[in-house]
C-alpha cells in the first residue's frame, strides 16, 4: 500500500472520531487501557484496509464498526461470567421521581458490563452516538426488528438497575 | 391507533424516524390517553438521563498524539518479513552450495565426445580409439557388421575398465529390433573357468542370452536380445 495520500486522510478521521471511538470503547470495555488500546488498534485497521472506505460520510460508522470487531475479536477467548440475562429485570415503577436525578457514569458503565455484548453495543450506538435503528441495524448486520428487540429489554434492565434505587428512595422521603 | 402501536411507535419517534403523519397520530394519542403520556413522559426523561450520562467519559489527555504515533509506526515497513526471507534465501544459498560441492557438475563436452566415439564405423577404427582415447589395445570383433555398431567405451568390468561394444540390429528373422552388447576383456587380465567355454547362457528374463567366445588373447563377452547373433554378423559376400 501506498501512504501518503492515506496517511493525511487518516489522520483527518483520527482528529475528527478519536474521542467518541474512545467513549465507545469505553462503554464497551468498561476500563480505560483497554478502551485505549481498542481505539489504537481500530485506528490501525483503518488505515490497513483504507481503500475499503467507499464512502467518507460514512466513516464514523466504519470506524464503530472497526472498533466492534476488534472489540468481539478480544472478547471471543474472554470469560463472559459477569453478563445476566436480561430477563432477570425487577420491578420497574410507573412513575419515575421528577425531577430525574442524573445517572452516575460509574454506574451506568457498572450496569453496561453486566449486559451481554448483543445488547449493549445497540444501546451504546443510541444513546451515545444517535444512530439510528437502521444505521444499527446495518452495523450489526441484523434486521431493523432485532434491533429495537434489543434496545428494548436492554433498556428495560437499565432502568431497573439504575432507577429502581432511585424511586425507592423517593418513595421512602415522601413517606 | 391503540395503546400497544403507540409505546412501538414512541421508540422510533426517539429516533427520529416517523413521518409527519405518524407523529400527529401518536401525538393525538398522547393527547388523550393519560397512561400513554406518562408512559412517554417517564422514557423521555429515561432517555435524556442516559443520552446524558453515556458520552460522559473522560478522554485521557494525549491520546490523539499516541494513536498518531501508532499509525505511523503501523506505516513503517517492518524489518521481520524482509529479515525472515533474506535468512531463508541465505540458507538456500548455502544448501544449494554445499549440495553443489557434493555432486558432480554436467560437462557437455564429455557428453559430446562420448557420442563422437560412437561414430567410427570399422573394426580398425575402433582398435586405433581404444589405443589412442582409453590407452586400451583391443582386438574388435570383426565378424560383427559394424554397419551395425551403435556405440562403444570402456566401462567398469569387475574392477577393471574394459571395452564394450554394442550392435543394434533393426530386425531379426523375427522381424524384432535386439541388442548385442560386446565386452573385450584381455586375456592377460581374465580368465575363463573350463566349463563356459563355448557355452550358450539363457538369462532369467527370457529375453537376453549370453554367448563367450575365446580367441586366446582376447575373451569375448557376448549379451544380446533376440534369439541368436546372426542379425549382428557380418554377412558373407
Amino acid at each position: 500500500m501506498r501512504w501518503p495520500g492515506t496517511k493525511r486522510k487518516v489522520e483527518a478521521l483520527v482528529q475528527a472520531h478519536y474521542a467518541a471511538l474512545y467513549r465507545f470503547a469505553f462503554r464497551l470495555s468498561g476500563t480505560a487501557s483497554e478502551a485505549e488500546d481498542l481505539t489504537q488498534e481500530a485506528f490501525c485497521q483503518a488505515q490497513a484496509k483504507f481503500g475499503q472506505l467507499r464512502d467518507v460520510h460514512k466513516a464514523r460508522g466504519w470506524l464503530f464498526t472497526i472498533l466492534r470487531n476488534v472489540y468481539l475479536h478480544k472478547l471471543r477467548d474472554r470469560k463472559t461470567a459477569n453478563a445476566v440475562a436480561l430477563d432477570e429485570v425487577g420491578d420497574i415503577p410507573d412513575r419515575l421521581p421528577d425531577p430525574l436525578p442524573d445517572i452516575e457514569p460509574q454506574r451506568l458503565q457498572i450496569a453496561l458490563s453486566e449486559i451481554p455484548e448483543a445488547f449493549r453495543t445497540p444501546l451504546i450506538l443510541f444513546y451515545f452516538e444517535d444512530f439510528s435503528y437502521r444505521d444499527i441495524a446495518e452495523q450489526l448486520e441484523v434486521p431493523l426488528g432485532t434491533v429495537m428487540s434489543r434496545l428494548a429489554r436492554a433498556k428495560a434492565f437499565l432502568k431497573a438497575r439504575l432507577l429502581v434505587p432511585v424511586a425507592a428512595d423517593a418513595a421512602r422521603g415522601e413517606a | 391507533m391503540d395503546c400497544t402501536t403507540v409505546r412501538t411507535l414512541l421508540g422510533f419517534a426517539r429516533a427520529g424516524e416517523l413521518d409527519d403523519a405518524e407523529r400527529g397520530a401518536l401525538q393525538q394519542h398522547l393527547d388523550a390517553c393519560a397512561d400513554c403520556a406518562a408512559h412517554s413522559l417517564n422514557e423521555q426523561r429515561f432517555d435524556d438521563a442516559l443520552a446524558a450520562a453515556m458520552p460522559r467519559v473522560p478522554v485521557p489527555s494525549g491520546l490523539k498524539s499516541r494513536v498518531l504515533i501508532a499509525l505511523a509506526q503501523a506505516r513503517r515497513p517492518r524489518p521481520w518479513p524482509w529479515l525472515a526471507a533474506a535468512s531463508l534465501l541465505l540458507a538456500a544459498g548455502i544448501g544449494w552450495y554445499i549440495w553443489q560441492l557434493s555432486t558432480t557438475e554436467v560437462d557437455v563436452e564429455v557428453l559430446i565426445s562420448k557420442v563422437d566415439g560412437g561414430t567410427a564405423a570399422t573394426p580398425d577404427a575402433v582398435e586405433s580409439w581404444f589405443s589412442e582415447q582409453r590407452n586400451i589395445s583391443m582386438q574388435a570383433p570383426r565378424e560383427f557388421n559394424f554397419e551395425l555398431l551403435e556405440s562403444y567405451d570402456d566401462v567398469d568390468f569387475q574392477g577393471r575398465r574394459v571395452p564394450r561394444l554394442t550392435f543394434f540390429s533393426r530386425g531379426d528373422r523375427d522381424n524384432r529390433a535386439s541388442l548385442a552388447h560386446v565386452y573385450v576383456l584381455s586375456s592377460s587380465h581374465f580368465h575363463l573357468p573350463g566349463p563356459l567355454q563355448g557355452q550358450h547362457y539363457r538369462l532369467s528374463t527370457a529375453t537376453h542370452h549370453i554367448e563367450i567366445r575365446d580367441l586366446g588373447e582376447f575373451i569375448y563377452l557376448i549379451i544380446h536380445t533376440g534369439s541368436s547373433l546372426e542379425p549382428f554378423l557380418r554377412r558373407a559376400a
